[in-house]
């Protein structure tokens, strides 16, 4: 799970070019949309394809890919539930 | 303020070429949105609203050779300006109006999305490298007619042809010209309908604006063009005007680059703008062509928008055509203007098509019955783009 | 009304947002040179610029300094020139649904890809609503944007504008123009100017803008004409009006370039280094001119 987690957060930072940051940076619980990170809904969209290009997840409403992209945590929960990498 | 009349009118969309059947489409409910014949995309399952005619019969229709490059966006130009200039009693080998304004994005992509790879790899089509950009198509649009003292290329995405018209009567207003043309093109490609897909917001039924089951929008194409002209030359001219462009207003929501803002800022401020531009109250308009994409997050904010401009007890009559030609993007300000002077001339109501379920956000529902309870004498149109780019237009008779 | 150049700044291949080319040039690089980027972090953080690409950063680096300059924080109207828009973006969307197909693509690269990103993303920055709009017609993007400023100015419907020219040239796509004889042999280079206007006269303003016309395929009658009659109107000798020397050897070529002609001319007017009036020509492959017209303060 902790090296899935690193993953995923370098991967986030790759395709959403957080320029400047590093894993250490990003908080497992920390919310990404809004506040903590700050991401928004274009964000939103990214992480979609990040999920089915990576992990084979596909996710069609970005609306209900809310409670998913919560937190870096709760994704990698469901990628751990519902993924093939 | 110089009176900016309206003296020559042209339309191309999937409702067919030209003034006339666009009409009849309106009047008798017929949507052009249908499943794709032309454009060869991977996304072949979603409804959009092409215009019926291959780009090689577009060509035949235009009166364009064979030969020289040119773009499907410049031929549905080309079409609907001849309409807009022979309305207003232009004639070949006449002189032009002397200003050409047109709005389009995409440009030239269709040819270049087909042919980049070739570029890069084979050089066998490299005659289609400089008709890329948009000011490329406004001069393949112009140059088939003669020669335009002044031209220049909008773009501010779904807004575009709408600010065009903005730049074509400020060229008036500020006495540079008596006459100006002005409007959009745009074409499928597979560039933008796969950028509106990545977006996840297109549907893939037909579009339903303003109803609270809406999933999204359906692409379309056209062009439309109007010619618009000061009260001293529609005078000395001798011609009869259709109507007046009374007023306008942009304004920026500056919120986001794809979202609008919830209370849709950019919408209400050009709203006013363009009143404000008109002398008019916001009880003195009889008709709203609505942007209304479809989209859950567009219709939401203009509707509220058009809730607070006009109060929310108050809202006139709304609909959005986008329901019958989808949404042709940098078009959509001039076909949507024309589809609002058709319903002012004709004194009709265009029906919102697909509208079912009442959405719980909003005070008002779309038109459902093409029969105004009043005459029309004021008409509104709302053209937002990407990143905010609001504009409205009104159309007033004279 | 009268219209002034409050304010301009340039990124470009001199030394960025400052005037060193005037005594210290950097000489340029054929036949692509990029530009010499500023330090952005000092107007953008990570997070508020993760999707803009470089020619966005410039755009508002360029435009916060003018903003900063002239102490006119909410312009009434924010207007952009741009010829190829954000051809990286455009690029990079175009090349992956043509090599990856159309099932996986990136939402960012085409919001990007928009030309009016430019002038919108300088709105969002400045949370500002005014009035806002893009030009994209070739090699006089510029100029018409400049025109629309100049006529809201005239209309009276503002009192301050801010303009800009963006463009930007990624290797793939100069190679691509360069096969269809674009280039000629000219320094292909990138555009980041921005220019504050407004109507009240203060110690700072640069230059006066007189007028501004765009001509298609104008006859070289037609241009004199255009200049004749301006001339009368503004009650200035055709003579009186000086065409300088054009900065194209400091600066490059793209299709808005002659947004540093404009520039330059403006710090030159500002330090005497140039006569009371200046006529700009631009005359774009034959196909479109531009006339603007310049005073000294």
């Amino acid at each position: 799970m902790e090296h899935m987690i690193l993953d995923l957060k370098k991967q986030i930072i790759e395709v959403l070019n957080l320029e400047d940051m590093t894993p250490e940076d990003i908080d497992d619980n920390a919310p990404l949309f809004v506040e903590g990170l700050g991401l928004d809904s274009i964000d939103a969209l990214e992480l979609i394809v990040l999920m089915e290009k990576q992990y084979s997840i596909k996710l069609e409403d970005p609306g209900k890919s809310k409670e998913i992209f919560r937190s870096i945590a709760t994704m990698a929960q469901f990628i751990q539930e519902n993924g093939t990498q | 303020m110089t009176k900016i009349y309206v003296t020559g009118y042209g339309i191309v969309s999937a409702l067919g070429i030209g003034i006339t059947p666009t009409l009849e489409a309106l009047k008798t409910q017929r949507s052009g949105i249908g499943p794709l014949r032309w454009l060869n995309t991977l996304h072949s399952h979603l409804p959009c609203a092409e215009v019926g005619y291959s780009t090689e019969q577009l060509r035949e229709i235009a009166g364009v050779p064979k030969g020289p490059v040119t773009t499907r966006t410049a031929l549905m130009g080309i079409i609907a300006l001849e309409e807009a200039l022979r309305a207003s009693g232009w004639s070949k080998g006449n002189p032009l109006p002397p200003v050409l304004i047109s709005g389009t994005t995409v440009g030239g992509m269709e040819n270049t999305e087909a042919f980049f790879l070739d570029f890069i790899e084979n050089d066998s089509k490299n005659e289609y490298i400089l008709a890329h950009d948009c000011g490329v198509c406004t001069q393949m649009i112009a140059s088939h007619f003669g020669k335009f003292d002044t031209l220049s290329t909008l773009s501010t995405a779904c807004s575009s042809a709408a600010n065009a018209m903005i730049m074509a009567a400020d060229m008036i207003r500020t006495g540079r010209t008596d006459i100006a043309v002005a409007g959009g093109s745009e074409c499928l490609s597979k560039f933008h309908l796969n950028g509106f897909h990545t977006l996840k917001i297109l549907d893939k039924d037909p579009c339903r604006p303003f109803d609270a089951t809406r999933a999204g929008l359906n692409l379309g194409e056209g062009a439309a063009y109007l010619v618009l002209e000061s009260e001293a030359s529609v005078k000395a001219r001798g011609v009869t005007p259709i109507c007046l462009l009374s007023g306008y207003g942009n304004a920026c929501d500056a919120y986001h680059q794809t979202a609008s803002s919830p209370e849709g800022i950019g919408a209400v401020l050009s709203m006013e703008k363009a009143l404000k531009d008109a002398g008019l109250r916001p009880r003195d308009i009889d008709y709203i062509n609505a942007h209304g994409t479809g989209t859950p997050n567009n219709d939401e904010s203009e509707g509220l928008a058009l809730m607070k401009v006009f109060g929310a007890d108050n809202v006139p009559p709304v609909s959005s055509t986008k329901s019958y030609t989808g949404h042709t993007t940098s078009a959509a300000g001039s076909v949507e203007s024309v589809i609002s002077i058709l319903a002012l001339q004709h004194n009709f109501l265009p029906v919102n098509l697909h509208f079912k379920y009442p959405m719980k956000e909003l005070s008002f529902l779309p038109v459902t019955n093409d029969k105004p309870i009043r005459p029309l004498k004021h008409v509104m149109t709302n053209s937002f783009g990407f990143g905010g780019n609001d504009t409205t237009t009104l159309f007033s008779k004279i | 009304m009268p219209v002034y150049i409050q304010s301009a700044a340039q990124i470009s291949v001199q030394n960025p947002l400052c005037d060193d080319w005037l005594t210290d040039p950097v000489a340029l690089q054929a036949p692509l040179q990029r530009i010499r980027e500023a330090d952005y972090r000092r107007y953008l953080d990570p997070i508020a610029s993760r999707r803009m690409g470089k020619i966005l950063k410039r755009a508002i680096a360029t435009a916060v300094t003018v903003v900063e300059d002239s102490g006119i924080e909410q312009p009434e109207a924010i207007i952009v020139g741009t010829g190829l828009g954000c051809i990286e973006s455009t690029e990079k969307f175009l090349l992956a649904m043509l090599r990856e197909g159309e099932a996986l693509l990136s939402p960012a690269n085409f919001i990007n890809s928009t030309h009016n990103t430019i002038s919108s993303h300088i709105a969002i920055h400045l949370k500002c609503n005014a009035y806002n709009s893009t030009y994209v017609h070739l090699g006089i993007s510029f100029e018409s944007a400049l025109l629309d400023a100049f006529m809201q100015f005239q209309l009276g419907r503002i009192r301050s504008a801010l303009v800009g020219a963006h463009d930007e040239m990624v290797p793939l796509y100069f190679s691509i123009m360069e096969k269809a004889g674009f280039w000629e042999g000219k320094t292909a280079t990138e555009t980041a100017v921005s220019f504050m206007l407004s109507d009240t006269l203060t110690e700072r303003a640069m230059a006066e803008i007189r007028e501004v016309i765009l001509l298609h395929r104008p006859s070289e009658e037609r241009v004199r004409q255009a200049i004749e009659q301006t001339s009368l109107r503004l009650g200035i000798p055709v003579e009186k009006w000086v065409i300088p020397p054009t900065v194209k050897p400091l600066f490059g070529e793209s299709f808005t370039n002659h947004a540093y002609e404009v520039y330059a001319a403006a710090v030159k007017l500002q330090r005497g280094l140039l006569n009371e009036h200046v006529l700009l020509i631009n005359n774009y492959r034959g196909m479109e001119t531009s006339l603007i017209f310049l005073s000294k303060c």
